[in-house]
């Protein structure tokens, strides 16, 4: 503070020619104003409020999340009471809204608890993967040189199968399984997201704001930590939440293909392949899991691409 | 007087693709404190080179510096990690030549003056963002505190740049560099950052070395200047006598082809034949010979060392006569 105080007075014979009122910072008044400003998330969130549709999409999301947690609280039965004598009933039947299974199951109770599978296995391996995979290409990015070539040639390799081969063979290699799907999701996500992160962060390597802070003596990591990593995290979480429709998708198809989720554990993707067989005489209550990824998805989609426009500031 | 940046047989190496570039070579600069250098030259002639070279802002893998660099007593070439960070910013601040660039886009301006605030003196983050507010209206912004929460974009490229002086001036250097720091505004924000700037750097108290290639900005805010040409400086004194009698015929060159105030409608300005040549190889002769139109032979043997007399330096073979050459063609239409 007496190092502000000096400066202040050192100056003090322009200011007095430029501003005629002299500055008083401490004042009742004057000192509430020059506090924190607002931050990044909440220019962001103040963009996104005035965003209708991401708004329904969030709060349709934020709905599927609760109902997926309070599942044991608000689903109308168990999901492993089955009668068999209630099979394939249709959608609006009594005590079972949307139908029942092919085993006489709620339907409605499973997509509840269906949803919790889902939701965990669409989004955290994800999660992870950006995590790590932003990490290797901030790495890769802002080093160069032989880190660069290690990093994004490994990533490479991974590039030359499919998404869906590469985590079907992952997860067929190390068995079905839930833990074992989450890896092979995480693991085929990890290089595109570093493959992003890599090219913003070499873009925002070379421009002048980073030699300008190197200007003002900030050492390498705070260049990282504070100036790249901001300039880069929001191209990288656009891109990743809109990674999680596809990483549902992907889940459901493990599942689907008997390598995720085991019966008799709701999960969408296993859902829709068991009433697979009961399309031509329940076609209503067999799309239904089908419905809820898709609904899931679009909102994912929708909402990351209104987190793109609420994230630039200088729309 | 003692000076407070001594660069010595400076000469920086780029490694490319292409081979090696020899930016600049053997460059020695004097400045005194409270004292303003203009660095003149054209494009690649190697001045924003120097300038970074000064801080050490190069990329350390692709770039040889050899020399000697000394600001305010230390010696900026050997210093490492967290000394050299003590020094920039502290000692040593840059205004950069793009205003839209040198701010982080996703950081209020205040935040960005804070944060540097913040890193050198150890202080609150509230005193940092008082310290901006105070450096925002030392240089003239209008309604500073609400712009110190204010996105870079939000902002004009002149209030850009006025901020950056700000950020720059934050921890009070000792020396602050400008790198062509009025090149990308319009005309008449120019010559308000640049009457900013000559004040400033006079109730500060700062010595301020300015690269430029406009010599009428030269002679508005420098002491002294160096006109560098393909990587070397080839003349240097006090900026009214260079730019009155300059001696090199390069320095000529650059003042027949520059407008002047008061100019003849019709009278025409005189080109310098030629361009700039390639500096992938290491120039020992004269550079400008080529395009010199007082070369002769001698002109491309080694350059000899450069000529003094008084407190003018230039390097030119034929220095003597080519000067009165010129004192000659000066005086004679008028």
């Amino acid at each position: 503070m007496p190092v502000c105080l000096l400066i202040l007075e050192k100056i003090d014979p322009m200011q007095n020619v430029t501003s005629p009122s002299p500055t008083a910072p401490k004042g009742a008044d004057g000192g509430k104003l020059s506090t924190q400003s607002r931050g990044y998330w909440a220019t962001v969130w103040l963009s996104l409020r005035r965003d209708p549709l991401s708004i329904a999409c969030a709060t349709v999301l934020v709905g599927l999340v609760l109902i997926a947690v309070f599942a044991p609280l608000v689903a109308p039965h168990s999901p492993a009471e089955s009668t068999m004598v209630n099979r394939l009933l249709p959608i609006g039947s009594a005590g079972y809204i949307l139908g029942t299974d092919e085993l006489g199951r709620d339907m409605l109770t499973r997509l509840m608890y269906g949803g919790r599978m889902s939701l965990v296995m669409g989004i955290l391996p994800v999660v992870i993967a950006f995590g790590i995979g932003t990490s290797l290409g901030l790495m890769a990015g802002f080093f160069g040189g032989w880190v660069n070539t290690l990093v994004m040639r490994t990533t490479d390799v991974f590039f030359a199968f499919p998404a869906v081969l590469l985590a079907i063979a992952i997860s067929g290699a190390l068995g079905p399984g839930l833990g074992n799907s989450m890896l092979a999701l995480t693991l085929v996500f990890i290089p595109p997201i570093a493959r992003v992160a890599e090219s913003v962060t070499t873009r925002v390597r070379m421009l002048d704001f980073v030699d300008a802070a190197r200007a003002s003596g900030a050492h390498s990591v705070t260049i990282i930590r504070i100036h790249v990593v901001n300039n880069v995290m929001g191209t990288v979480f656009i891109y990743a939440t809109s990674l999680v429709s596809v990483c549902m998708i992907l889940a459901a198809g493990l599942s689907f293909l008997g390598l995720g989720v085991k019966p008799p554990t709701p999960e969408w993707g296993l859902m829709l392949n068991t009433l697979r067989q009961s399309i031509y005489v329940q076609p209503w209550v067999s799309v239904l899991p089908g419905l809820m990824i898709f609904i899931t998805s679009l909102c994912f989609n929708l909402l990351s691409d209104g987190l793109r426009g609420a994230m630039d500031l200088k729309r | 007087m003692a000076n407070i940046v001594e660069v010595r047989d400076l000469s920086v190496t780029f490694k490319t693709s292409e081979g090696l570039v020899y930016a600049v070579s053997g460059v020695n600069l004097d400045l005194a404190e409270g004292k303003t250098l203009a660095l003149i030259g054209e494009s690649g002639s190697g001045k924003s080179v120097t300038m970074k070279s000064l801080m050490r802002l190069h990329p350390p893998h692709k770039t040889a510096i050899a020399g000697q660099i000394t600001v305010a007593g230390q010696d900026v070439l050997s210093l490492g990690g967290k000394a050299l960070g003590d020094l920039r910013g502290k000692e040593i601040a840059m205004v950069f030549q793009e205003p839209m660039l040198a701010f982080d886009p996703v950081f209020t301006v205040g935040d960005q003056i804070a944060e540097v605030v913040v890193r050198h003196e150890g202080c609150s983050y509230q005193a940092g963002r008082d310290r901006a507010l105070e450096m925002m209206e030392c240089v003239q912004i209008p309604s500073p505190r609400k712009r110190l929460d204010a996105y870079p974009h939000e902002m004009s490229g002149g209030m850009r740049q006025r901020a950056m002086i700000a950020l720059a001036l934050s921890c009070r250097p000792k020396v602050l560099l400008a790198d062509e720091p009025t090149t990308a505004l319009d005309a008449t924000v120019q010559i308000q950052v640049l009457l900013l700037l000559r004040q400033l750097q006079r109730d500060l108290g700062m010595s301020m070395i300015f690269v430029t290639h406009d010599v009428g900005v030269a002679i508005e805010v420098a002491d002294e200047t160096a006109v560098m040409y393909a990587g070397r400086i080839i003349e240097q004194g006090p900026v009214d006598t260079v730019m009155t009698n300059p001696w090199h015929p390069y320095t000529q060159g650059l003042l027949g082809a520059t407008v002047y105030p008061d100019m003849d409608r019709e009278a025409r300005l005189v080109a310098i034949p030629g361009a700039p040549p390639q500096l992938y190889r290491q120039i020992t002769e004269c550079a400008f010979a080529p395009r010199c139109p007082h070369a002769v032979e001698e002109c491309l043997q080694p350059l000899p060392p450069p000529m003094v007399m008084g407190d003018r330096m230039a390097r030119c073979v034929r220095l003597p006569e080519v000067a009165q050459l010129a004192e000659n063609a000066v005086t004679t239409p008028s």
